[in-house]
């Protein structure tokens, strides 16, 4: 691909027993915004600093622009970090900070003066210069730390959960930050987060990563409507996975469960009558109601009101947890009721086992 | 609980602090309160006197004159019988009257003494004091590894010496040595003459290897150096160490220190401290000291009882007589002053 | 009624430590000054009458030739104690924890040791035919003893070695409170080992490095007794000469004077120190 600006391929790392990456490979264009996307422990960060030069992997390659980097000292590459914890140097101004890149690539004083002004005005601080990190706000400082980065104009930035510490508000005001940021600059930014809403608003492609693989590759709708296993179907948008035989009724594939056969969509490889079915459907397209004949038994075991929804746990004859969400703020029944939940076909995904390795 | 225990550990503490204040005033009844530097006495010669007289010895030490003097004057003379010094800090604590007449009759061995080292500078009369043991400057020098004939000081400047010479402490005998070679007094205050002298000594920092008060045989013994000018005592632990060396006499003249022993004015005890000179006094007595001390046998008869192995280096050969020696005494404060300054940029030569 | 019992309970607190300031602190300095500016009596003590004669003998080439000697020395001995202790105190808090504490072990068991004792303990490897000169001539680098002993450079050795513990646990103590982040992030925007090492580490570990240095420089000054034991006396500290003004020729108004230059000296060098690098604070020790 001739716009592929980095490129990992099957990159592994262990770190004395442990085996943190088993394999990682994928390849960035230029400008696009790429998430990886996974919760702590699965080698993100790892991936990351391989990417910096900051680790050095145990095989594999990596490419910059088709170049191989793989043994090239940080310092060299055209990549630059911004830090979870932001790293600014206590000693030194903001300008000094942002101008330090700069400086040692031995650009003049007047001209580090302009860029360290100008790229103040992009993260909107204005006049910092003279300030010291000490005297910011946790908000100031991550944006003097993209400063510090961009001013460096790399070809990939990579950032390391940098809305980590931020308030709720100032997290989603920050994202359309950074996203417009980065469609203005057309840097292309390697993104590590666990937060799965984070990713599905900012990026081009999202990576899940899981016990240092990639779960699935692809951009937000393909992981979002079609994940390719159960975890990626739980990671992102929390949905249900059940558990059942697979029947055929005529040609369409149904879900065996609680001597229920629900409709299911099928995906390339259509299990045989009889064989373990898994299937992902998201909690608001899960419909419940007591009285009624069809759907699969289960009990109301709880209710709670989170992120604007509300949220029942429902537990069918197997002991499998089923969340429905819907609007509003309760509903009339309560726990212990019995109640049959069903869905429609294309809600419900044939998905991959879930990986337990 | 734990309050009332830190209490009484302060007060402990605080009372045995005083404690320790009680000690040096000890009762009269028969102790004899000696002061003087430390390993002064063969124990033996101490509890042999305890055993024959009933007196219980008192023994506490002192590090430089200047101490013994300032608590002498803070006590007036009182709290020691007998005290053992320097020669020139004598002369003071007899000018300062701080030390009273030798009842002489009291003392029948008293003409055991060598004439040799009465009526000196600091008690012409010998009314106050009665020596104990003599230091006489000496060259000591390995024959093995020293090829110049050594007769004298200025055989010292011999360009041979290069580094390997090692000098006392004592300003007064180092810039002495200088003195003599010209043939100035030790205790001159002239001016002009220290500087000649100081001119000469300059001469000799390339041959100093080192400069020590303590333990200077050691470096002798080791091989650190080959020749040294040291202190008797010192001298003696060498040469029974390594009887191989070689002791001279500089033939520019002889200079010495004595040590008195004294009697506080106002000592409790006086009658002890008597005892106890007469004791010392004694031919055999002075014999097994000096072997001990190390320093020159001031006892005319136990010149004789010395120890063969010792003779050489303890006892004055019969051939100097008092003309040829001269003691180190107190010289005018410039001229102290002019010594001490002189001795800095010695020193500094010798390390440059 | 609240904040005025407060007050007489604080001062009550305070009181013991302002006494002991006092006394033990101001007390001493101030008579130290006074004295200073005496004249001495015959043989002993001396007479109240004010002079500034003590001081104008400290002008004399003698005695100030002695005061730039001390203070090259300690100059010396400061910047090999760094050079030495710096590496060492930051190598050390890199080191996993159980190995660190081993070493730190080993640099502190010295101070459980009378430090004459182990200036006695150079004597014995640095004397002619001692263990160096063994060691050298087994190796066959040289055929006659070194002579080692008694020069300059032994007096350096031996000052180094004493002083050289409080540089490392002062560097030890700053370089553990890192933030290697920071490093990294040196290193990510371009910067080259030494060069984060320059910007970044040494800036910010500075305060361990100011500690150590006072540490060290304020001692060498007075060590007098490792140049007279390694030195065999020749060479002169101020430290020696104040010592003999006071015990072998009793004027202490001279003696006074000479300290309170050094002290002085000392005071006007560390805050030079501290503009230069622009240290402010120090590090305390563990």
């Amino acid at each position: 691909m001739s716009d592929t600006i980095l490129g990992l391929r099957d990159i592994r790392k262990s770190f004395g027993d442990t085996e943190v990456l088993r394999g990682i490979s994928f390849a960035a264009r230029a400008g696009e915004f790429i998430t990886l996307l996974g919760s702590s422990g699965c080698g993100k960060t790892t991936t990351l600093r391989i990417i910096s030069g900051l680790e050095t992997c145990d095989s594999g390659q990596v490419l910059l622009e088709g170049r191989d980097v793989t043994d090239e000292v940080p310092e060299k590459r055209d990549v630059n970090t911004v830090f979870q914890s932001y790293a600014l140097f206590p000693h030194m101004t903001v300008a000094e900070n942002i101008g330090y890149g700069l400086k040692l690539k031995g650009k003049k004083k007047p001209e580090i003066r302009k860029a360290v002004a100008e790229v103040l005005e992009l993260v909107q601080l204005p006049g910092f210069e003279e300030r010291r990190p000490t005297e910011l706000s946790g908000g100031q400082r991550q944006r003097i730390a993209i400063a510090r980065a961009i001013v460096n104009a790399p070809k990939v930035l990579l950032l390391d959960e940098p809305l980590g510490a931020l308030d709720l508000q100032l997290r989603r005001q920050m994202q359309i930050e950074l996203k417009r940021l980065q469609k203005q600059l057309g840097i292309t930014f390697i993104y590590i987060t666990h937060d799965q809403e984070e990713a599905l608003n900012m990026s081009d492609r999202i990576g899940v990563m899981k016990n240092g693989v990639f779960q699935q590759f692809g951009t937000p709708s393909e992981i979002y409507d079609r994940p390719k296993n159960a975890y990626v179907a739980r990671f992102v948008g929390s949905a249900n996975v059940l558990r059942g035989r697979a029947a055929y009724e005529g040609d369409t594939l149904c879900l065996e469960s609680g001597g229920v056969r629900m409709p299911v969509l099928a995906n390339a490889a259509p299990p045989a009558a009889g064989e373990v079915l898994t299937v992902a459907v998201r909690s608001e397209y899960v419909d419940f109601a007591s009285e009624t004949e069809s759907g699969i038994p289960a009990v109301v075991k709880e209710k709670s009101f989170a992120a604007g929804m509300l949220r029942i746990a429902l537990e069918t004859g197997e002991g499998e947890e089923v969340i429905a969400s819907r609007h509003g703020i309760d509903f009339d029944l309560s726990p212990g009721e019995h109640v049959r939940f069903r869905f429609r076909k294309e809600h419900a995904l044939c998905v991959e086992a879930e990986d337990e390795t | 609980m734990k309050k009332v225990l830190a209490q009484i550990l302060v007060l402990t503490l605080c009372i045995s602090l005083f404690a320790g204040f009680g000690a040096v005033s000890a009762s009269a009844d028969n102790t004899l309160n000696l002061y003087t530097w430390a390993e002064m006495f063969d124990p033996d010669v101490l509890a042999e006197f305890e055993a024959e007289t009933g007196i219980t010895i008192n023994y506490t030490n002192f590090d430089y004159d200047e101490t013994m003097l300032a608590k002498l004057e803070s006590t007036k003379g009182g709290d020691y019988d007998l005290v053992i010094a320097d020669d020139y800090i004598i002369e003071t604590v007899i000018a300062e009257g701080l030390a009273q007449k030798l009842d002489l009759s009291k003392i029948p061995n008293f003409g055991n003494i060598n004439p040799i080292y009465q009526g000196q500078f600091y008690d012409p009369t010998d009314e106050y004091t009665a020596p104990y043991g003599a230091g006489v400057q000496t060259i000591v020098y390995d024959p093995s590894y020293v090829e110049t004939e050594v007769t004298g000081y200025e055989d010292l400047w011999n360009e041979e010496f290069e580094d390997n010479l090692a000098v006392i402490a004592n300003y007064r005998v180092i810039i002495g040595m200088a003195l003599k070679v010209l043939g100035y007094s030790y205790n001159t205050n002239d001016l002009d003459e220290l500087e000649e002298a100081a001119q000469l000594l300059y001469k000799l920092a390339p041959n100093i290897r080192l400069i020590k008060d303590d333990n200077l045989q050691d470096d002798l013994i080791s091989g650190e150096v080959s020749a040294a000018v040291m202190y008797t005592s010192q001298v003696t632990m060498a040469k029974l160490a390594n009887p191989e060396l070689a002791v001279e006499y500089p033939k520019e003249g002889i200079g010495f220190g004595i040590m008195g022993m004294f009697i506080p004015s106002a000592a409790p005890n006086a009658d002890a401290a008597h005892q106890f000179i007469d004791f010392i006094l004694r031919p055999e007595i002075s014999a097994r000291c000096f072997e001990y001390l190390g320093y020159y046998c001031t006892t005319k008869p136990a010149d004789d009882l010395i120890n063969e192995e010792y003779r050489e280096f303890l006892v004055l050969p019969t051939e100097f007589k008092a003309e040829d020696m001269e003691m180190i005494g107190n010289i005018g404060e410039e001229a102290a002053a002019k010594q001490e300054e002189i001795w800095i940029e010695f020193r500094n030569l010798c390390g440059a | 009624m609240k904040p005025k019992r407060r007050g007489w309970e604080n001062a009550v607190f305070l009181a013991p430590l302002y006494l002991f300031t006092l006394v033990f602190l101001i007390g001493p300095f101030v008579y130290m000054l006074v004295l200073s500016f005496m004249t001495r009596a015959e043989t002993w003590g001396v007479v109240q009458e004010f002079t500034l004669r003590n001081y104008a003998r400290i002008l004399e080439p003698l005695y100030y030739n002695t005061l730039i000697e001390s203070l090259k020395l300690a100059l010396l001995v400061t910047v090999l104690v760094s050079l030495l202790g710096y590496p060492f105190g930051y190598f050390m808090a890199k080191l996993p924890p159980k190995r660190r504490a081993l070493l730190l072990l080993l640099v502190m068991i010295p101070f459980w040791t009378s430090s004459l004792m182990r200036l006695y303990g150079w004597i014995i490897i640095f004397r002619a035919n001692g263990l160096l000169d063994k060691l050298l001539m087994a190796l066959h680098l040289i055929r006659k003893p070194l002579k080692m002993l008694y020069t300059y450079p032994a007096v350096a050795v031996g000052m180094v070695y004493a002083l050289l513990p409080f540089m490392m646990l002062s560097v030890y103590s700053s370089v553990e409170k890192m933030d290697w982040t920071l490093v990294e992030a040196a290193r990510d925007l371009g910067a080259s080992p030494a060069k984060a090492f320059l910007t970044v580490t040494l800036k910010l570990t500075m305060p361990g490095l100011m500690t150590g240095v006072i540490l060290t420089f304020v001692p060498s000054m007075g060590l007098f007794f490792v140049a007279d034991i390694l030195g065999g006396n020749k060479i002169v500290l101020l430290g020696s000469v104040i010592q003999e003004q006071l015990m072998k020729v009793h004027d202490w108004p001279f003696a006074a004077a000479l300290s309170v230059i050094m002290m002085a000296m000392t005071s006007i060098l560390i805050l030079l120190y501290r503009r230069i690098t622009g240290a402010k604070e120090m590090e305390g020790m563990i």
